[in-house]
């Protein structure tokens, strides 16, 4: 899988969707003037163990970059005395604030370059990003997706991608033991009567019973018609567990795309398999969570918040 | 509007006979069911060429307040029985889904 489609595939779980340029760069910037010499570029480096220096103009526009191989230049023809106009490189590849994730990382690609100066819409420098300040956001926004879930606040200490609450037991739970598609959806018709008996918003019951009905119909045309649907009730929201005892999905990225479908044409003719089961789930779910692997149990953990409102209604 | 109401409409033959009183709101048209269960809303009038047993599931989870079989179309026995414990009424028309969903749209519904 390339870079591109990675992030991509990434882009349908939500993840990186915020990170643009502005978040991922570090805003603490050294920079020096282009009248200042060389010697002054060569200290700083040193000194700060930074491998490329930013020039900017009295506006704080940026007027070029020094590199670690242009003072090696520099030293070698006896130039350190001189300005750094005279050495610096003056058509500098440049990120924009508001550029995305992708942009970055194909910059990344494309140039080979160590760093990538940012700048505003004057073109004033306002930061730098090097690959360690990428990986940096990567992992903090990985962070800030659990940060926004407080189920899974309470158990950060030992933390699972999967609630650990169904370890012990469900509010609700059905075994998934169907012959065909006859009866696929009978689990999430209870779940969805389990659900009103509790009194919840209509809305959350519907999105909640329809993600069911989505997953449960999965464990039909996909594994076999036997697995497992259950569900914890706290506080008004609904956590959703479907499990099933494989074979598993080889690409859970694919899986996800709106379209794609392995399911047999017999399924296809009854208006099932169009491919838009997960996506239908990513949808009207608030948090998804799918481990699976080729020839493994499939687990598919789907979280409902409270006054969460669904698109188009 | 009524399901009583969207009957005489449509002229269709009534297969499973729920409550004709129930209010009708909305209608959609579709046969791919993953469609239907995300899009079409509670109360509405569903127009389809589908006609085996997840179709009365998907309108049970979905809620809605009549199915019509397009096209001339018919459903097996163990689907009207499903209707039946479920609750939702299943007309027949002669017409493609096409033609049910103008005369519907002409009755006002969306």
């Amino acid at each position: 899988m390339s870079l591109q489609q990675s992030v991509e595939a990434l882009r349908y779980l939500g993840l990186f969707s915020s990170l643009d340029a502005a978040s991922i760069m570090s805003p603490a910037v050294y920079a020096l003037h282009p009248e200042d010499r060389v010697a002054a570029a060569r200290s700083l480096m040193r000194e700060k163990s930074i491998s490329g220096v930013p020039i900017v103009d009295a506006d704080f526009r940026l007027v070029g970059i020094i590199s670690v191989s242009k003072i090696i230049e520099a030293l070698a023809d006896g130039r350190l005395a001189e300005p750094l106009e005279s050495a610096m490189t003056r058509d500098v590849v440049t990120l924009h604030v508001h550029d995305s994730l992708e942009t970055v990382l194909s910059y990344f690609q494309r140039y080979k370059f160590g760093r990538f100066p940012v700048v505003d819409e004057d073109g004033k420098l306002v930061g730098m990003i090097t690959d360690i300040d990428v990986l940096s956001a990567i992992v903090q926004s990985f962070y800030s997706v659990y940060v926004h879930d407080r189920q899974r606040m309470a158990t950060i200490g030992s933390f699972s991608a999967l609630s650990q609450e169904f370890d012990n037991s469900a509010d609700f739970s059905y075994d998934i033991s169907s012959q065909g598609l006859d009866h696929a959806g009978e689990g999430s018709a209870r779940l969805k009567a389990f659900l009103q008996s509790k009194g919840l918003d209509e809305s959350i019951i519907r999105r909640a019973s329809v993600s069911a009905y989505e997953a449960e119909v999965n464990v039909c045309i996909h594994a076999g018609g036997k697995g497992s649907l259950r569900a914890i009730v706290r506080d008004g929201e609904v956590i959703v567990r479907v499990e099933d005892e494989g074979p598993g999905i080889e690409n859970v990225d694919l899986a996800m795309k709106e379209g794609w479908s392995t399911a047999p044409d017999a399924v296809r003719e009854k208006g099932f398999g169009a491919g838009m089961g997960l996506p239908n789930i990513r949808r009207f779910s608030d948090h998804l969570v799918i481990i699976s692997g080729k020839g493994k149990p499939t687990k598919v953990e789907m979280i409902f918040l409270a006054n969460t409102k669904l698109e188009g209604t | 509007m009524t399901v009583q109401e969207v009957i005489g409409t449509l002229d269709a033959e009534i297969a499973v006979q729920a409550d004709l009183t129930k209010s009708v709101t909305h209608g959609y048209t579709c046969d791919l069911l993953s469609e239907v269960i995300a899009k079409a809303l509670p109360g509405s009038a569903w127009a389809t060429i589908q006609t085996h047993l997840n179709v009365v599931a998907v309108a049970s989870m979905v809620g809605i307040s009549v199915i019509i079989v397009c096209e001339g179309r018919t459903c097996e026995p163990d689907v009207i029985e499903r209707a039946v414990k479920e609750q939702i009424s299943i007309l027949y028309s002669r017409d493609s889904a096409f033609l049910v969903s103008g005369k519907l749209y002409a009755l006002g519904l969306r």
